[in-house]
């Protein structure tokens, strides 16, 4: 009998479950203003609707594919930030077999606002992410941010001259 | 390079060898009372338990790795062969006459279809998106991460345990063939009990009623778990004949073990625990046995392979077992009316009317998915087993393992019972011996891929060719894959686009076993299905917050506020977007101290304050008295009216407004709401992005057939999103 008992208390415990007694109110979630396509983002994908804003030099203005847009020898962009801390900058890009073919391997070096923060050699076609950690200091909300990417070489078109880097689909501040 | 089917050969190879190993271990001494392909086929099958539950602690332990993997079936090998030494057999009946040649003739055309089947490129409906998606899953992160918004993962997962030990080494193919050494071993099973009960041709026959079987093969070559579970539900009840037997008390370790991996592999086979000791508790009554210690024994085994999944489950979605009995289990992971349509579903898979199901699960086969062949429109004829004694027990167990059937009417949920049905039928067709031979001739006629399609219905879920090419990998997965189950594409356009972490809310599966992104499919938990919510609701009218519900009094000093629900009725469920409290006409912001509080759902009730218009409570179960949503101030405060934004897809609900004064009591305010339009709010599609986007949603892949589709397609720019790429019928879009 006691053993019965113990059972079915096992059983009923199992069936106890504790519900949450209360919460405090939500953030408040605020009006919705329509997308300036002058505004500036964190981040920006190239086939976005402000994405031009975002773009200072050496960056396509057509959108090739939907997705993306080719670079020259120092595509420069700018951005504005929600915060400084803990910050990375991203640059999803692809290099395409043809270029670096006849440029050989390419090297890029990504400076914010005047200040190195990485140089990265690459050897083989394909997509790539540049990601790396931005110092605080180097950063700030009052302006734009400034972000420039450099080619050590671009290919040149025999025939009119025009000149081509990265595949560019994405660059920004990220989390 | 080694080639790839020679990769997966070993990943399911080695799952079976490890299984045996460890069955050879379990069963011991007890291999010398069985025949040598009893021996090596119960082997396998009682050492599969055990080879999950070492997975199941490995995943929990997040240390899934290809080496472990290996280091440990290795020394599991090692352990075997160090421990078991070569010993007699028993000896059993052979098969005679026309059956020497007719058994193996059939069992081996079969034997190939089936395995070239299950060696080509993983496609079957339920392997490549929930099955194989989560063994891939598990993979990726090196065994279990808490995962909250999948009902499947829910689950119990015994036999994906196996999946996942194949999985490093052969991947989908490997998880297959895993699946299929069960069918295997479940045919040859039933051959054996033939031939030890004495009745070899109806064994052999019965062996071929379930194997040739049309559902039976499509899903024993597929990464499923229906004849998985078929398979270790036979050896239940094969181990207790042989308990019965000798009554060797070491038999009721593996029979418990069996019974509760049953379980394990699916909620349905927990019949095998209470069929188990039920029959075991049975015998020793009749004998005057005590039927205590066989009975703690096996419920002791069992309990080894089901516990842990019910704490797994018990521990990340608050119910031992998610995603069924949430009114017993209240929890914030699926919703009480999620489970009672899905179960609804289930009871009729939409057919008009139950007298269809004879005909659709042995015939057709389109509505319940698979059929088992028209060999089985004589199921009643099974009966006449009850004339044998051997079949009675063999009867029994048939009608037993029928029973959770019409809980899910789909035709592969008879396959736990067809080996039952089909050595009674096979019993019952020896009383005239020719019959046994015509009927399997017949029944592999019918059987084969070529004669089904003559009469089964266009879309049934069943093999269709023979794909050798394609299982020697002569022909390229993605080419098989694009040409057979062109969805591929889909799967593959999301790992291009989107970036590792990145979530995709998807309204369809997708076949998740071929992407290493996380999808998160709206059917599939509350969270998801909220997601759906919020996306719908500016697409479709009876969601917008149309509706304004006020409750006006004089000005009281209250200490809380309890909005109640007072009518009955299964259409309605209800929902409240906003409530706002005023005094004088304005509205009281919503104070840090303030406490919410809802019944049902209690999780959700910050929606109903959040001030976006494209988010709501819901009770997410039909309306029935006493549902609240309450408010306390956290101090006295005073209030002259409550207001109530929400959606007119709820006309049954009856509401009533109650307050607490300063002294704690209650008292009712107002009787009814007054009732009035709410404008519109303007932008609900760039809410319900900014929304998604908050929840971690970055991607939405729509299929054509969509609600929301084309006005995703006409109208990104009010949405804010993008469109990435296009696969099939599916567009991806970002959400800028």
């Amino acid at each position: 009998m006691k053993q019965h008992l113990v059972l079915v208390l096992c059983l009923a415990a199992t069936g106890c479950t504790a519900l949450p007694e209360s919460y405090a109110p939500p953030i408040q979630r605020r009006p919705i203003t329509p997308l300036d396509p002058n505004s500036l983002s964190e981040f920006v994908y190239m086939n976005q609707t402000n994405a031009e804003a975002h773009l200072l030099l050496d960056v396509s203005k057509h959108l090739e594919g939907n997705s993306w847009r080719w670079t020259q020898k120092k595509p420069t962009f700018r951005f504005q930030l929600q915060s400084v801390n803990g910050r990375k900058f991203r640059l999803d890009f692809r290099l395409h077999e043809t270029i670096l073919e006849q440029t050989g391997p390419l090297t890029i070096t990504v400076s914010v606002d005047g200040n190195v923060l990485g140089r990265e050699t690459y050897r083989n076609a394909g997509e790539y992410r540049f990601e790396k950690p931005v110092p605080p200091e180097w950063l700030s909300l009052d302006r734009a941010v400034i972000v420039a990417v450099e080619l050590d070489k671009v290919w040149v078109s025999p025939t009119d001259g025009a000149t081509l880097g990265l595949i560019l689909t994405g660059a920004g501040f990220i989390e | 390079m080694i080639p790839q089917p020679l990769y997966i050969l070993f990943g399911a190879g080695f799952t079976v060898a490890v299984s045996r190993s460890i069955g050879q271990m379990v069963l011991g001494p007890l291999l010398s009372k069985l025949s040598k392909l009893e021996g090596a086929v119960l082997s396998f099958v009682c050492g599969a338990p055990l080879l999950s539950l070492l997975v199941f602690v490995l995943a929990s332990l997040r240390i899934v790795h290809k080496g472990v993997l290996l280091a440990a079936g290795i020394a599991l090998l090692g352990i075997s062969m160090r421990v078991t030494s070569s010993r007699e057999y028993a000896a059993l009946p052979r098969l005679t006459g026309p059956w020497r040649w007719l058994f193996p003739g059939v069992f081996l055309v079969f034997f190939g279809l089936y395995l070239v089947n299950a060696m080509a490129p993983e496609m079957s409906p339920d392997g490549s998106t929930y099955h194989l998606g989560l063994v891939s899953r598990y993979y990726r992160e090196r065994g279990f991460r808490p995962i909250t918004t999948h009902l499947y993962a829910n689950l119990s997962q015994g036999l994906e345990m196996l999946f996942l030990f194949a999985w490093p080494f052969g991947r989908h193919s490997a998880a297959a063939l895993v699946h299929f050494s069960f069918l295997v071993a479940l045919a040859l099973l039933i051959l054996c009990w033939g031939r030890r009960v004495g009745h070899t041709a109806a064994g052999a026959a019965a062996a071929l009623f379930l194997f040739l079987s049309p559902v039976v093969g499509i899903d024993g070559s597929s990464a499923y778990n229906d004849v998985g579970l078929a398979c270790t539900i036979f050896a239940v009840f094969y181990v207790v004949e042989l308990w019965k037997q000798d009554h060797d008390r070491r038999w009721l370790v593996p029979i418990g073990l069996l019974a509760g991996f049953a379980y394990a592999v699916k909620y349905t086979g927990f019949l095998a625990v209470f069929y188990a000791l039920g029959a075991v508790a049975w015998r020793c009554w009749r004998r005057r046995k005590p039927v205590l210690l066989p009975a703690v024994t096996i419920s002791a085994c069992a309990a080894l392979l089901i516990v842990p999944w019910m704490v797994k489950n018990w521990v990340v979605v608050r119910n031992p077992v998610s995603p069924f009995f949430n009114r017993w289990f209240p929890n914030p992971y699926v919703h009480v009316d999620f489970e009672r349509e899905w179960s609804e579903y289930l009871r009729s898979y939409e057919l008009e009317d139950r007298s269809q199901i004879p005909l659709e699960v042995t015939i057709r086969g389109q509505k319940l998915a698979g059929l088992v062949g028209p060999l089985f429109l004589l199921t009643p004829l099974a009966l006449l087993a009850a004339r044998i004694p051997a079949g009675r027990p063999v009867l029994l167990a048939a009608v037993i393992f029928t029973l959770p059937y019409p809980a899910n009417i789909g035709t592969r949920f008879l396959i736990p019972a067809l080996p039952f049905w089909s050595l009674s039928l096979a019993l019952a067709a020896s009383l005239w011996r020719p019959a046994l031979a015509v009927l399997v001739l017949a029944h592999a006629l019918l059987s084969w891929p070529r004669n089904v399609r003559r009469y089964c219905d266009t879309y049934a879920w069943r093999i269709r060719e023979f794909p050798w090419k394609a299982a020697l990998r002569i022909t390229p997965e993605e080419l098989w894959l694009g040409e057979k189950a062109p969805v591929y594409y889909v799967a593959r356009m999301i790992e291009k686009h989107v970036p590792p972490g990145a979530k995709v809310l998807s309204f369809q599966d997708v076949m998740e076993a071929y992407t290493n992104r996380e999808v998160l499919v709206a059917y599939r938990s509350a969270e998801t299905r909220l997601l759906r919510d919020i996306f719908l609701t500016p697409l479709v009218e009876e969601f917008i917050p149309r509706v304004k519900l006020s409750f006006h009094f004089p000005p009281r000093t209250l200490r809380a506020i309890r909005v109640e629900q007072m009518a009955k009725a299964e259409s309605n469920i209800w929902s409240v977007c906003e409530l706002r409290v005023f005094l004088r006409g304005r509205e009281l912001d919503r104070a840090p101290e303030w406490r919410l509080r809802a019944t049902p759902n209690p999780w959700d009730v910050q929606l109903a304050f959040d001030n976006s218009p494209v988010t709501r409570w819901r009770s997410w179960q039909a309306i029935e008295p006493g549902m609240t949503l309450q408010v306390n101030f956290g101090r006295d405060q005073e209030v002259d009216s409550v207001a109530i934004e929400a959606s007119d897809d709820q006309p049954n609900v009856r509401l009533r407004l109650h307050g607490m004064s300063p002294d704690g009591t209650w008292s009712v305010l107002s009787e009814s709401p007054q009732l009035a339009g709410a404008p519109v709010p303007a932008r609900l599609r760039r809410y319900a992005t900014e929304e998604l986007k908050l929840r971690g949603i970055s991607y939405l892949l729509i299929h054509e057939q969509d609600h929301g589709a084309s006005d995703l397609q006409e109208k990104p720019a009010a949405w804010g999103v993008t469109l990435i790429d296009k696969a099939m019928n599916a567009a991806l879009y970002r959400l800028d």
